[in-house]
């Protein structure tokens, strides 16, 4: 276990021909959380697709490494298997397939030993009290008509069943009343115990009462500008980001190239 | 043994009357075997220049050569087709099934029987209520663009299936019939259902064989006569095996506040092309036509249906789904026809394209004819790929590509499936539908 769970280095990304992402560095070791925070349109979102392995981002430089693995080689779905998750920003609605039926091929597919169908409507029972969902949600079509708050839940209820090494929370807050974020930070707290990676992407510091990061680094213009604790995120909370920027020396213009 | 007419030769008159006289049909039913037969020979051939048959060609065919085989005296049922009983829908009402067009199985429950439900093959049928099925046989119609595969279906069915509920007798558990093929001559599949006034039932009629190892040939045909207030589910499930060219035209005819809901369901066959028909022609009549249609391989379907609505006060809703993979082809054409004076009718039509691979092709053809002023129609069509962030999605939760999209087509289906609403059947169809995408063909 000599690796570190993930290492990004020198990560660039473009989205149809436009860099995004100019050069991130980045190591989460397992058990560390680490918040990711940043303007809109400064990268954090394109950094948790291309993570993942989303087919419109373009990685024109870098690498990055899953336990020692190269992760840019390997097809979405091996990312899952490898142990990736991401909690999506805007989950996708899938008409027609219940989440009972989503989530228990999901398993099979991520799993050797195959669940009874007792186990995993028990496991998945427990999954949506702990979120405070109805268990009808299962028989629902998956995020069809849900609110943005009951999306964001899902996304949790999925990884509680998945148990990733590695998960990735894109704006989970985002969407969520003041309890939506206790109740989901908290679970996000149970479910990744001692072992499991989190890079919690966020605007704001509100989630970071709940779920307390080791790190903070804050994105400009694709770059982490600044990595530092707990005091950062306070310190972003009582003077903005503008300080960040002259101190860094980033030029409003190219702030405003990445829009 | 089937023992085929080819040899020695008789002229086709001669072979329609040795029909008639084996199953010792009354003189009537000789008639319009005879008559039938009359119009398969002067109907021309279609071809691709006719606007109906432009997207299937047939002129490789050569039906005059096609003849039936007699019904078998000790026919047998399959051991497949027995295991598709057994092993099918639970709670049913009574089941037929027939193999080459010989009853080889016939199960019916006391209640049918006690509420005067007649669900028998056409043989009994017209020996035990032959005015009742006189009735309405003499009635039947052909449409002129399919008449030359109807009247040889009606010329040459050997049996089939006649149901006919009484006045306010609602039928609760399903009914079905499978017609199968063993690919040993031609199949002619025939369904007649009378629903009198008030009367309520759900038919299921399954097409059904294993993949065959030559060229089969089939054509069938369904009349369904809808009584005032009557109810109708009719689920048309097609899983016929490759090698299969089946032509088969539906009619409904819906009486005055009468609501039928069919449902066709397409998995099977080489080519298929089938004109699924509701003819509303009294105030109150609801129609709701669903299509569920899954191809893969080289597999050629095409399907028109038809909203006729003759008089006003009618309402029709149509969704057609579609989802293709491999090198399968689609065509789905839809006629809304709203004739004069046919006012406050209300008509809507929807067809869905689902397209999984490169080589597979999908077409849609809206067609509407309004002649009433006073209506409400509405249509739409779409042809799509599998959605790239459904699949991101998807895969991000460990599910390979092929599971995936095989979850994205199940979903896109399973809404219309969800409304054959004996659960018995649904359940079978959904079962049969998902496993042949799990298992399609590139």
């Amino acid at each position: 276990m000599s690796h570190p769970l993930l290492e990004i280095r020198d990560l660039h990304v473009a989205v149809d021909g436009k860099p995004i992402l100019k050069g991130v560095n980045l190591t989460i070791n397992r058990g560390e959380i680490h918040a990711l925070m940043g303007r809109n349109g400064s990268g954090k979102s394109t950094l948790a697709a291309t993570l993942m392995g989303h087919p419109r981002y373009e990685v024109t430089r870098g690498e990055v490494l899953f336990e020692g693995q190269n992760l840019l080689e390997m097809e979405v779905d091996e990312r899952a298997r490898a142990g990736v998750f991401l909690a999506f920003q805007y989950p996708v609605a899938i008409p027609g397939v219940s989440v009972a039926n989503f989530l228990r091929s999901a398993l099979k597919s991520l799993r050797e030993e195959e669940m009874s169908a007792r186990e995993f409507r028990n496991a998945l029972k427990e999954e949506f009290k702990a979120l405070h969902m109805p268990d009808s949600f299962a028989s629902r079509y998956v995020n069809e008509g849900f609110s943005g708050g009951e999306k964001k839940r899902l996304e949790i209820v999925q990884m509680g069943m998945i148990k990733p090494k590695l998960a990735i929370l894109d704006e989970t807050d985002s969407g969520l009343d003041i309890d939506g974020v206790r109740i989901v930070s908290e679970n996000v707290n149970r479910i990744a115990g001692q072992d499991t990676g989190v890079l919690l992407i966020t605007h704001y510091q509100r989630i970071l009462r709940y779920i307390r990061p080791h790190f903070v680094h804050v994105m400009v213009g694709g770059r982490i500008i600044r990595s530092g604790d707990e005091s950062l995120a306070h310190e972003l909370e009582q003077r903005g980001y503008d300080w960040l920027l002259q101190e860094a020396g980033a030029e409003e213009k190219e702030l405003q190239e990445v829009g | 043994m089937a023992s085929t007419l080819m040899n020695p030769s008789p002229t086709g008159l001669e072979l329609i009357d040795t029909l008639s006289r084996h199953l010792a049909e009354p003189e009537w039913a000789g008639a319009l075997r005879r008559e039938a037969w009359h119009r398969f020979m002067q109907a021309p051939m279609p071809s691709r220049t006719h606007e109906h048959w432009r997207r299937t060609d047939v002129s490789h065919l050569n039906l005059e050569d096609i003849t039936p085989a007699l019904p078998r005296s000790t026919p047998a049922l399959p051991r497949w087709l027995e295991e598709t009983i057994r092993k099918g829908a639970k709670r049913i009402g009574g089941t037929l099934a027939f193999v080459d067009g010989s009853l080889v199985y016939s199960h019916t429950g006391d209640s049918l029987r006690k509420h005067g439900v007649i669900f028998t093959d056409w043989q009994h049928a017209i020996q035990q209520h032959p005015d009742a099925i006189r009735q309405v046989a003499e009635q039947l119609d052909y449409d002129p663009a399919d008449e030359k595969f109807t009247a040889m279906a009606r010329a040459y069915a050997t049996s089939g299936t006649v149901l006919i509920v009484p006045r306010g007798v609602a039928v609760t558990l399903p009914l079905q019939t499978f017609f199968a093929a063993s690919g040993d001559g031609p199949v002619f599949p025939r369904t007649l259902v009378v629903l009198e006034e008030g009367s309520r039932v759900t038919l299921l009629d399954g097409l059904l064989s294993p993949d065959l190892p030559a060229r089969a040939f089939g054509s069938g045909v369904a009349d369904l006569v809808l009584g005032e207030g009557a109810e109708l589910t009719y689920v048309l499930f097609q899983q016929w095996g490759q090698g299969m060219e089946y032509f088969h035209h539906q009619r409904a005819v819906l009486g005055r506040d009468s609501h039928l809901t069919t449902i066709t369901v397409a998995l099977g066959a080489s080519l298929s092309k089938a004109t699924i028909e509701s003819v509303l022609c009294s105030p109150g009549a609801v129609s709701d036509m669903l299509g569920v249609v899954f191809g893969d391989d080289n597999q050629h379907f095409d399907h028109h249906t038809v909203q006729l609505h003759t008089v006003g006060n009618t309402t029709s809703d149509l969704l057609f789904k579609v989802a293709l993979d491999g090198q399968s082809y689609s065509a789905y054409s839809g006629l809304i026809r709203i004739e004069p004076g046919a006012q406050k009718a209300n008509a809507y039509q929807r067809n869905e394209n689902l397209v999984l691979s490169k080589q597979a092709h999908a077409e849609t053809l809206p067609n509407l004819e309004i002649e009433a002023n006073d209506v409400r129609c509405t249509h739409g069509a779409t042809v799509a790929p599998v959605d790239i962030e459904q699949m991101f999605y998807l895969m991000s939760r460990g599910l390979a590509p092929r599971d995936a999209s095989r979850l994205v087509v199940e979903g896109f289906l399973q809404p219309v499936l969800d409304r054959i609403s004996a659960k018995s059947l649904r359940e079978m169809v959904s079962a049969k539908v998902d496993a042949k995408i799990a298992s399609r063909r590139a």
